[in-house]
């Protein structure tokens, strides 16, 4: 079971750096959120995976949470600053 | 201004206070002393946002809320939750991609602002659709293909949010229209 | 090791994984924001309530399987909420949805 653990978790980073490619290439500033934003949501799964591969779940479960509310109010924040139309956002129209 | 009541004070204790035991896993007289005095510090900075009132007409609707059909809607909303995963992962995988994206405007008529947010919610985890603005009662939705949104047309979704607050039942959708082009979206 | 729990938690991890994967790569197939949106917000849901869900038949009755669960409603809650901030932020920053009759006029990233 530890090695499938530490299986999953390897196969999760793979999937973990495609959204990278739209964050870097994006042609507009929303894209590039949506990629942040996807790849802080499956790390929150890499985290809990990384807990059961060193048998500390008790310790990384509580970093998770903190991780999660953490990432849940950063986008929040960023959407609502970028939302706002006396920023000139660019984009290809 | 919202009223003050004991209620929701006793309430909100309890509920932080499951949270103080899930977080600590600990049962004995110091850790609850310690939760307790933590629960208090943290009520007494916030006892503040209870009575603010966000929007326009805001209630308490908890009392409102029909507990018997909750487990209900939950299950109907985890099936959903699994049904639009697989359609996402079916268009996906096709090699051609067969979307067709439009956006779809309607009004709602709710008796209280919690049903529009449960509303919203629902129509992001349902296949297809995707809530993109709430302004008042008017609500903006993109849907990724044309079949996405019948659920919508035909009041069967917003029926389910409205049958967990009442029970009188009336038609919740009007002004239903669907926009094909970046001209006719203001 | 092979007893009916460890089965029932790889085929839930497994099954999750494959959903993360769609919506890794809906974000990069798809060809306009709005519509990158539908994959994060559905695909990604589905797969991390499917993973939380193995690691809980997995752990058994702890506290931690109370502390997965909260993980799994704050899931279920925060990320339509976040999907839905960041379309409507477009939205307001003016960024069109795409429509299929002017597809080709749209280059794709």
């Amino acid at each position: 079971m530890d090695s499938f653990f530490l299986y999953s978790a390897v196969i999760l980073t793979a999937i973990i750096a495609v959204p990278a490619y739209r964050v870097l290439k994006g042609p507009t500033v929303f894209d590039r959120l949506v990629g942040t934003n996807a790849i802080a949501t499956k790390t929150i799964v890499l985290i809990c995976l990384i807990g059961y591969i060193f048998d500390r779940i008790g310790m990384f479960i509580d970093i998770t949470l903190a991780y999660a509310i953490l990432g849940f109010v950063g986008s929040l924040i960023i959407a609502k600053y970028f939302s706002s139309d006396k920023i000139n956002v660019r984009y290809d129209d | 201004m919202k009223s003050f009541s004991a209620q929701s004070v006793v309430v909100s204790f309890l509920v932080l206070m499951g949270f103080w035991y899930l977080m600590s896993g600990y049962f004995d007289v110091t850790h609850s002393l310690m939760g307790i005095l933590s629960v208090g510090i943290v009520l007494a900075i916030n006892h503040r946002i209870k009575k603010h009132s966000y929007f326009e007409g805001e209630t308490d609707v908890v009392k409102d809320l029909r507990f018997i059909f909750v487990p209900y809607y939950f299950v109907w909303l985890l099936v959903q939750i699994v049904i639009s995963g697989i359609n996402v992962a079916k268009i996906l995988l096709s090699p051609s991609l067969p979307i067709e994206p439009s956006v779809v405007k309607f009004k709602v008529n709710y008796p209280n602002p919690h049903c529009k947010m449960i509303l919203g919610n629902s129509i992001t985890l349902t296949p297809g659709t995707l809530t993109v603005d709430i302004q008042g009662d008017e609500f903006i939705v993109h849907a990724i293909s044309p079949a996405s949104f019948e659920g919508l047309v035909n009041d069967d979704m917003p029926q389910k949010v409205l049958k967990l607050f009442t029970n009188e039942m009336h038609p919740v959708i009007s002004d239903f229209e669907v926009i094909h082009s970046k001209e006719e979206l203001s | 090791m092979t007893d009916i729990t460890s089965i029932l938690s790889i085929i839930c991890i497994v099954a999750g994984i494959f959903f993360l994967l769609i919506g890794s790569i809906g974000i990069i197939r798809l060809p306009d924001f709005y519509s990158r949106t539908h994959a994060t917000s559905k695909s990604d849901t589905l797969g991390m309530m499917l993973v939380i869900l193995g690691l809980m038949i997995f752990e058994g009755l702890t506290i931690n399987t109370g502390k997965l669960f909260l993980i799994l409603l704050f899931i279920l809650l925060a990320n339509p909420i976040g999907a839905h901030a960041l379309a409507r932020a477009a939205l307001n920053a003016g960024l069109k949805p795409l429509f299929p009759d002017n597809k080709k006029d749209k280059t794709e990233g």
